[in-house]
């Protein structure tokens, strides 16, 4: 009994000793989900994963503190030729690798090899520019991993083929060239991309497996269209943070200070932070508490509890952030790269593929009047609480090529929307005395779209020009398959993106073969001429005055409802992230939306 | 009959269970109207040509009957491939096995806590039935149960870590499994993958007492589900055992109450403690969802949670059969305990 009681007595004291608050050169972060991965040719929508891969890693070009324009980084410039098909990058001398290797065009080849060979269908081919328009950026790139078409070809021979077009050379040991499959006003952006991180060679090339089946296309370091485990939770960049430690299952990182960090561009910059650590802290209200208790220094916030962080009536009445938590900063409120909107499918089908009989969309008017009956000014403040501003077209303010001057073809007026649908009624074959119905759908989960159809529903019903407005909440997976299949005559989506470069959207929504579009049947020569004019504009400013273009004539036809552009703490993606007060240096860049380590410290 | 023999027929009931548990999920999952089973397998968002979705859609065989997709479904299942999870970036069944040890670590210690506190609360109870003490005892462990374990865990977290910090005290930690720091300082090479067994073999006390301080709120809140049962259980069978003639035969004997208790009574009337605590423990391991989420615990359940929210089906699935397979697994094992425990039981 006396030795239990004191095993006991000693279990206590082990218990009751421990760790408070995060000393001054640690950082704790508190997450919802860890990172799942940290290799950089793979794509990923999780913060953490960016947060660690933009750390650990660097690209050619980058930006500076909140700046939005590339600047060189790991090349001390560029020389652009063959009227934007050539580039060809300087690279500086003496960086060198967590691993000890040193940096070198080598090292730049065999990473963009290894993104477009390894071929992730999460990975570079996502973001950067797919689709008939824009065909790929490296030369060679498109037609071996032919996006996400079907027979992709892993063997030895594609892969030969591939690095035969010669899309990445080195002319000496720090000068890179990249040809491109054409020219394309936006490579720098995406090369500011994490998925332009330069990896260490030597490093994966020690820990890679050689493919025992001989049919499997590969160069050395690299298997085609095969996932590198190793490098899934390791990694060795020139970045000022060293990946100390990452433990997958339970989503933390724990990232030490490269004491032998070349100090960036201007060599200027020196990690305060000895340590960072990442923790995935799935419940919100723990981390709110940690946050309160000041065992972590950020966290992250969802949307629908960031009147627990400030103060309601403050912001929604005055737009004032006040944090309501004494000795937590928010920070805020910022553009972000996420769009709200609308779409009105031209072709609605059967579920056997046919075409449905009635297609009130094909008519402009009808998609106008729908346009016309949609308070967009009501959502922005009843559904994302204040944070969204209101947008004329699917760009945020954060991106190139934004323009307010653009007009979109309609704007809320309820008797404008019943004189087009009664005088389009007339030839579809409905009005007040021969009704119809129609079904919204919105997803069950994302109770927002909801409120969005319901308000559309009545607006229209209230009109009295016989259409029937029902709003049908599907799971996940049908509303998913109703857009997607275009079974579905109106749906309500957000959208994000990766980089902040506007191409991905242009596309999405005003080529033939964008995302958004083809699911509507969306098509006008004319702006798929303009798009592919814009993405192989060099000059910026040619490419804007192309951009609005292309953006005014999409609006003419009115086939989007732009219901707003997201600013942190609407609906984005990311979660947006609340700080102790004590942190200090944090600044905001839109193109990749979370922390340069290196500029913060703690006081 | 012999051991083995029983064994063998129990491993076949095990694979009887798990087909019907297949087969609900399977159906349950692909039957329903209105559901393309495709955008499970696809990141939303992610543009897809219809060439590439058609082509998917064969390769994972999803253009056939529903029973002859099942039949494929289980022969994967058979072969180790239980999908890919979108949300682990892993396959399923790789990530429900990178994350077992954690749930084990943490159901285990749940279970020892409650029939630590459970036993001589039942015993307690038994002896001053109908008294104070009995009252006391079943009030606090129904009153126990009763609460919502998530509400719980938050209660556990304010008093124990926030609390109890503002006012300068030890705290105890609210989330994870180690210090943040610890494992950098003083790692463990993982042996068994449960953290107090490692550091002790390893003889890493630090990692040990990290571990354990980690370890106390969660497992409590855990333990209180199990707790209420094993009170009663033990109660019920304290005053069943009591009765028999045997223990009258020791009273006229003389021998003090304390020695017919623990002596004599305790070993019959534990063997139900112990099934309930086995039966338990399978509950725990998979019903540690809700603790793992609110306290950050790297298990399966807390991954679960997440599959949830990324409506990723292929994961949820994968979780429910391989908790299904656990649960039968752990019943098997308390069956056979019971000839340790009870040599009155023979297979």
């Amino acid at each position: 009994m006396r030795q239990l009681v004191q095993v006991v007595f000693a279990l206590a004291l082990v218990v009751a000793t421990g760790a408070a608050h995060a000393s001054n050169d640690t950082l704790v972060w508190d997450i919802a989900a860890g990172p799942q991965y940290v290799d950089p040719v793979m794509g990923t929508t999780a913060q953490a994963n960016v947060m660690v891969l933009q750390n650990v890693y660097e690209r050619l070009v980058w930006y500076d503190g909140p700046g939005t324009q590339p600047i060189p980084w790991l090349a001390t410039g560029w020389e652009v030729k063959d009227g934007g098909r050539r580039w060809v990058f300087k690279l500086r001398k003496g960086i060198k690798f967590h691993d000890g290797t040193e940096l070198d065009a080598n090292a730049v080849k065999f990473s963009l090899d290894r993104s477009v060979l390894l071929d992730d269908p999460t990975g570079i081919g996502s973001f950067f520019p797919t689709g008939t328009a824009a065909p790929g950026i490296l030369k060679g790139a498109w037609e071996f991993s032919k996006s996400f078409g079907a027979g992709k070809d892993y063997s030895q021979a594609a892969v030969d083929r591939y690095m035969a077009a010669g899309a990445v050379k080195v002319l000496d040991p720090l000068t890179v060239e990249i040809n491109l499959a054409q020219p394309y006003g936006a490579f720098l952006s995406d090369m500011a991309t994490f998925m332009g991180s330069i990896v260490s060679p030597a490093y994966v090339t020690k820990n890679w497996k050689k493919p025992t089946d001989p049919n499997a296309g590969h160069i050395n370091g690299v298997t085609a269209g095969q996932r590198d485990e190793w490098m899934l939770s390791n990694a060795s960049g020139t970045g000022p943070y060293i990946l100390e430690r990452y433990d997958r299952a339970a989503g933390n990182v724990v990232l030490r200070a490269n004491p032998n960090y070349w100090g960036g561009p201007k060599g200027d910059i020196k990690p305060k932070l000895k340590t960072v650590v990442v923790r995935a802290t799935l419940d919100q209200a723990t981390r709110l508490l940690n946050l309160k208790a000041g065992t972590v220094d950020v966290a992250d916030i969802t949307t629908a509890a960031i009147f627990d962080v400030i103060d309601k009536k403050k912001w929604l009445d005055d737009k004032k952030i006040e944090p309501v938590i004494p000795g937590v900063a928010v920070p805020g409120s910022f553009p972000w790269l996420t769009v709200y909107f609308a779409k009105m499918n031209l072709k609605i089908k059967n579920p056997d593929g046919s075409l449905a009989a009635f297609q009130p969309f094909g008519d402009i008017r009808v998609r106008k009047a729908f346009a016309s009956a949609l308070d967009t000014a009501d959502i922005r403040r009843n559904v994302f609480n204040g944070f969204a501003e209101p947008n004329s077209w699917g760009l945020t303010p954060a991106q190139f090529g934004y323009d307010p001057s653009i007009k979109p073809g309609y704007k809320y007026d309820l008797d404008t929307a019943k004189k087009l649908l009664l005088e389009a009624g007339k030839e579809l074959g409905f009005g007040p005395d021969k009704p119809r119905d129609m079904v919204l759908i919105s997803n069950a989960t994302a109770p927002w779209q909801g409120y969005i159809a319901t308000q559309l529903a009545s607006n229209i019903s209230k009109l009295n020009v016989g259409l029937k407005l029902d709003v049908k909440a599907l799971s996940f997976t049908e509303y998913v398959n109703s857009w997607r299949s275009q079974l579905t005559s109106f749906s309500i989506h957000s959208s994000f993106s990766l980089t902040a470069d506007p191409n991905p959207w242009l596309s999405a929504f005003g080529t033939t073969a964008g995302f958004w579009a083809r699911t509507s049947s969306y098509s006008n020569p004319k702006a798929d001429d303009l798009y592919k004019q814009q993405f192989q504009a060099l000059d910026p400013k040619q490419r804007a005055k192309l951009i609005s273009e292309l953006m005014q004539t999409v609006n003419d036809d009115v086939d989007w409802v732009w219901i707003g552009a997201a600013t942190a703490y609407g609906q984005p993606t990311f979660n947006p992230n609340v700080l102790r007060t004590s942190v200090k240096g944090f600044y905001y860049n839109p193109t990749y939306q979370g922390f340069y380590f290196p500029a913060l410290w703690k006081e | 009959m012999g051991l083995l023999s029983y064994v063998a027929r129990r491993l076949a009931l095990l694979g009887l269970v798990l087909l019907g548990v297949s087969m609900v999920v399977f159906f349950v999952l692909r039957g329903m109207p209105g559901v393309d089973p495709l955008a499970a397998y696809i990141a939303p968002g992610l543009p897809m040509s219809q060439d590439a979705l058609a082509s998917l859609r064969r390769q994972l065989h999803l253009d056939e009957p529903l029973p002859l997709q099942y039949v494929y479904y289980v022969a994967n299942l058979l072969k180790g491939d239980w999908g890919y999870s979108r949300t682990a970036a892993q396959p399923v069944l790789d990530a429900l096995l990178a994350r077992l040890p954690a749930t084990v670590e943490l159901a285990v210690a749940a279970v020892l806590l409650s029939t630590a506190l459970g036993i001589p609360a039942g015993i307690i109870a038994a002896l001053r039935k109908d008294r104070a003490a009995d009252v006391a005892v079943r009030v606090v462990s129904i009153t126990g149960i009763s609460f919502p374990v998530f509400w719980l865990g938050i209660i556990l977290q304010l008093v124990f870590f926030y609390y109890m910090g503002q006012l300068g005290l030890p705290t105890l930690p609210s989330r994870g499994r180690i210090g943040d720091t610890i494992a950098l300082i003083d790692p463990i090479t993982p042996m068994t993958g449960l953290y107090l067994v490692d550091s002790l073999l390893t003889g890493k006390l630090a990692f040990f007492g990290s571990a354990l301080r980690h370890l106390v709120l969660p497992s409590f809140a855990l333990s209180l589900i199990s707790l209420a049962a094993i009170v009663r259980i033990m109660r019920a069978s304290m005053l069943e055992v009591l009765r028999q003639d045997y223990i009258l035969l020791a009273r006229s004997k003389g021998l003090p109450t304390r020695t017919i208790v623990m002596r004599h009574a305790l070993r019959n009337a534990i063997t139900p403690v112990l099934t309930t605590a086995g039966t338990t423990l399978g509950i725990l391991l998979g019903g540690a969802v809700v603790v793992e989420t609110v306290f950050s615990w790297p298990g399966m359940g807390n991954l679960a949670a997440q599959g949830i929210l990324n409506n990723d089906s292929i994961l949820v699935v994968g979780f429910t059969l391989f908790v299904a397979t656990m649960m039968v697994v752990v019943n098997l094992v308390v069956d056979l305990l019971y000839a340790v425990v009870d040599p009155r039981v023979r297979y």
